[in-house]
């Protein structure tokens, strides 16, 4: 519990709609929590003024900065409950009792004799506790194993996103979500394709024009699984909850903005 | 049968006197040999190749672990166990390229010492027998692919011959990833959510660019009528998925048109479902349906040799039973050869099997390397890329590639070495004489892709020739060893080659890069972006970061560039040029051009089971005197028979 959320501005969901209104653009949103968007019990604040919070869905944001960090800045002095928090985790002092800090932990997993080195192992270990496969991680990335938690009724089960995929075009450094054994989950680089899966807009007729789309892909995924010996219809597998995951995009729009007319320019 | 055997195989063994040591080696010295790395080396693409060990597989059983065990009996002297190179290998005993694996006095050289003892106990017959096991591979199949993912320059490609449409969608789909070396193999084609994502925009926008001045004749050749699209929905549907539509497929796509407002819409709609259909992403190499096989044979010539989907002419060939015989599919690599998209495709190969990205996407010390731009780069890529073509389609002999005293520069390459300026970019020119440059190893391209930005790497250079020309892999450094060399100061000058030495002094570290670093030490002549260089030119600098300033201290030290290839007899050499002539020479490095290039075509690493077609295609290669074009059509005339097998 804090001061400072509480002296925020308070912003219903609609009216930061109208406030995200682009000129003669029509925008139909289904958009991220913001913090001014919180009250400061966490539970989001409702449209208008009905005053009857709902609770949020949980998140899980798992963030990986390459290349290290200058520890100096980063981490707290002392242990346990009692620390002093560090210039760079200053920021988060509204929350300074609902943060764990870990540090110095090592996962015996990147040491185990096997293929790849310490850059392919340690990150297989790191996000997936298995060791590298050669090609990619041993299994799913911890995120994943939430998402299958905690994601089912989210619009997107998971997002993966980036702002540098270099190191020698190798997978296991490239890729930090893993869906299975040696099965990358590559990241959104392009900022501008990001906003559009988020948030493009979606008329009723390219919704129906698009599922009838996936409809008639899924009959021919179907189908190809005859051809094909039973090893392989994991690749066919994939491409099915593919469907499914972009069907559940385009359809589960939150009821409150599918509902909502698109903003205007003039209301602001 | 099967449940009985448990219950006879310890008697067996019991005959042999082994039933106790067997069960020693798989939990005493088996941990150790694979703690020590042996498999890393001597393995069937290992540095140590030639001393080939038959590890078992990972989930081998433990009949299996035991019959491992035995066959190490030909390392064993029976008279002089103490001898064996069983036990004084490994214990560098004797000269061992791989250095001290096992250390004298522990208890894994006990277990090494009491096993090499064991084995020396074994009968002639005994010894024969187990022996035998090393000497064959365990009979496995050549692993099938069944379904590969189009790659994303195949997407762009193949769109422009299904459309039209050069628009190339797929350069901003996720980027692909290399294994084995390439972006096209098998095991890491997955379809996450993105890529799909991503299919489905691309379709949207290529489907809408199709049909924007209405209905282009090139897709529907017919007035719009209920035949006409029954007609479109077959051809483009032949086209798009590389074989006749099934009737039922014919019936859904049919459905998904008439619920459409137009005959436009309709056929936009069902042009934008195929390209999303996995009949079109995906191709069935070996697809159970006899009807649709000579399809699949049109399309993995077409994407192996054009990187593209088949034309019309490719489809009817299949249609009409030609591609079921041999010479049937002689006739068409060789059309599919004269093509100039034949040539894109052998671009791909060339760019992906010598990283051109690498070279594209480094940087370089532009305050050392005052003339360098990013333009000089992708010039070195074009150099490659010329030598490669000229080298493949002019009929040359390819090993050539490795020998050559020319280049193809413009004027920035022939500045950089010393050459006369050519008439038109990318011509063929000379070598300076004495520059001892000759081939790839010579170019500006291999030179600065294997450097960091402001000095080389004989380590990378020397990596790039194990892995990439001689298909020899190096196992990777262990977990937690700090892999900073030693700083040079002005108080301590050091060449690379002093520097790297800490790589041999640690014993750890000496064990694989005794086996790198040499190679790389016969290019020191050569600085990081490939130009020739007498003396190693120290300067050194004051402040930190942006700071930083030259102090005007320059130091010039010698340059000792001998370097050898552990593993190739009388391979000492001291520039490009002469371990050019070696490697043109040798048996692997011949051979690695066949499995490079195997690789890229069947999309997978290739496996004991491929070891005959291999064979084969080599010593086609070699008996054309190393004609790349003899390469392709022996490759694609050997997997043809394999597929039809």
């Amino acid at each position: 519990m804090s001061q400072i959320i509480t002296k925020r501005p308070r912003l219903s969901r609609r009216r930061f709609l109208r406030g995200a209104t682009v000129a003669g653009a029509a925008v139909r949103i289904g958009l991220p929590p913001l913090a001014s968007m919180f009250n400061s019990t966490g539970t989001a604040y409702a449209a208008g003024t009905t005053g009857v919070a709902a609770p949020i869905e949980s998140r899980f944001v798992f963030w990986f900065n390459g290349n290290g960090i200058p520890e100096r800045y980063w981490m707290p002095d002392g242990t346990g409950t009692e620390f002093a928090l560090s210039p760079c985790l200053a920021p988060l002092a509204a929350f300074r009792n609902d943060i764990h800090v870990l540090t110095g932990l090592d996962n015996p997993v990147a040491t185990i004799p096997g293929p790849g080195n310490g850059h392919h192992k340690a990150i297989s270990g790191i996000v997936s506790c298995t060791p590298f496969t050669g090609h990619g991680a041993g299994g799913p990335s911890v995120d994943q194993l939430i998402a299958s938690k905690i994601g089912g009724d989210s619009r997107f089960r998971s997002l993966q996103i980036g702002v540098s995929q270099e190191s020698f075009g190798e997978s296991i450094q490239r890729n930090m979500s893993w869906a299975g054994f040696d099965r990358p989950l590559p990241p959104e680089m392009l900022p501008n394709k990001l906003f559009d899966r988020l948030f493009g807009a979606r008329e009723q007729g390219w919704i129906d024009r698009r599922r009838s789309i996936l409809d008639t892909v899924r009959e021919d995924s179907l189908a190809l699984k005859k051809e094909i010996p039973k090893d392989d219809y994991e690749r066919v597998d994939e491409e099915l909850s593919a469907i499914r995951d972009m069907e559940r995009a385009i359809a589960g729009l939150p009821p409150a903005i599918a509902a909502s007319k698109p903003p205007t320019t003039t209301a602001t | 049968m099967a449940r009985t055997l448990p219950a006879v195989l310890p008697f067996l063994l019991a005959l042999t006197g082994l039933t106790a040591s067997a069960a020693d080696f798989a939990t005493s010295l088996y941990p150790a040999l694979e703690a020590a790395g042996c498999r890393g080396c001597h393995s069937a693409d290992g540095v140590a190749s030639t001393t080939r060990l038959r590890f078992p597989e990972n989930n081998a059983s433990p009949a299996q672990l035991a019959a491992f065990g035995r066959s190490l009996v030909t390392l064993v002297d029976t008279k002089n166990p103490g001898a064996s190179l069983l036990f004084r290998k490994p214990t560098a005993r004797l000269p061992h390229a791989g250095g001290e694996r096992i250390h004298p006095g522990s208890p894994e050289e006990a277990a090494l010492r009491d096993w090499v003892a064991e084995l020396a106990l074994l009968t002639p017959a005994e010894a024969a027998r187990a022996a035998q096991i090393a000497d064959t591979d365990p009979v496995t199949k050549a692993p099938t692919v069944a379904i590969r993912r189009l790659t994303n320059t195949q997407y762009n490609n193949t769109v422009r011959d299904l459309l039209g449409d050069r628009s190339q969608p797929a350069s901003l789909f996720p980027p692909e990833d290399f294994v084995n070396g390439f972006r096209n193999q098998y095991q890491s084609q997955s379809l996450s959510p993105i890529l799909m994502d991503a299919y489905g925009n691309a379709a949207e926008k290529l489907a809408r660019a199709a049909f924007r001045n209405g209905l282009p004749p090139s897709l529907v050749p017919c007035a719009p009528s209920p035949a006409c699209r029954a007609r479109f929905i077959r051809s483009f549907g032949l086209n798009a998925f590389r074989r006749p539509l099934e009737p039922n497929e014919i019936a859904r796509y049919e459905a998904l048109f008439a619920n459409q407002p137009t005959f436009t819409a309709g056929a936009q709609i069902v042009v934008e479902a195929m390209l999303q259909s996995p009949h079109f992403l995906f191709r069935l190499e070996s697809p159970r349906q006899p009807k649709w096989k000579p399809y699949a044979t049109a399309a993995r010539l077409s994407y192996a040799l054009w990187d593209t989907m088949p034309d019309a002419a490719l489809l009817a060939a299949a249609a009409q039973g030609e591609l079921n015989t041999p010479e049937g599919i002689d006739k068409s690599v060789r059309r599919l050869l004269q093509d100039p998209k034949a040539r894109q495709a052998l671009d791909e190969f060339t760019a992906e099997w010598l990283r051109f990205d690498r070279a594209l996407t480094a940087t370089k010390d532009r305050s050392r390397f005052r003339e360098f731009t990013p333009e000089t780069l992708y010039a070195m890529t074009q150099e490659t890329r010329h030598f490669i073509s000229d080298l493949v389609w002019n009929d040359r002999n390819f090993m050539d590639l490795y020998t050559a005293n020319y280049g193809f520069m413009n004027g920035d390459l022939a500045k950089l070495y010393g050459a006369p300026p050519p008439a038109t970019d990318y011509e063929r020119v000379d070598f300076p004489p004495n520059s001892e440059r000759a081939g790839l190893l010579g170019q500006a391209l291999f030179l600065s892709l294997t450097s960091k930005p402001d000095e080389t790497s004989p380590t990378a250079r020397g990596l790039f020739v194990r892995e990439q020309l001689l298909c020899q892999h190096v196992p990777d450094p262990p977990p937690g060893v700090n892999t900073n060399l030693p700083e040079v100061t002005e108080d301590k000058p050091k060449t690379n080659r002093d520097r790297i030495s800490e790589h041999t002094t640690n014993e750890t570290c000496a064990r694989c890069h005794s086996l790198i670093d040499p190679i790389g030490f016969g290019f020191e002549k050569f600085d990081a972006i490939g130009q020739r260089r007498e003396k190693l030119e120290l300067v050194f600098r004051t402040g930190e970061g942006e700071s930083r300033r030259a102090s005007g201290q320059k130091l010039q030290i010698d340059l000792d560039t001998t370097g050898k290839v552990t593993g190739i007899p009388d391979s000492a050499f001291t520039s490009p040029q002469q371990l050019g002539a070696i490697l043109a020479k040798n048996e692997i490095c011949q051979e690695c051009v066949v499995k490079q290039y195997f690789r890229f075509v069947a999309g997978r690493m290739e496996t004991a089971a491929d070891r005959p077609l291999l064979r084969r295609v080599t010593d086609d290669f070699r008996r054309s005197n190393f004609r790349f074009r003899e390469l392709i059509m022996s490759m694609m005339r050997a997997r043809e028979t394999a597929a039809a097998l």
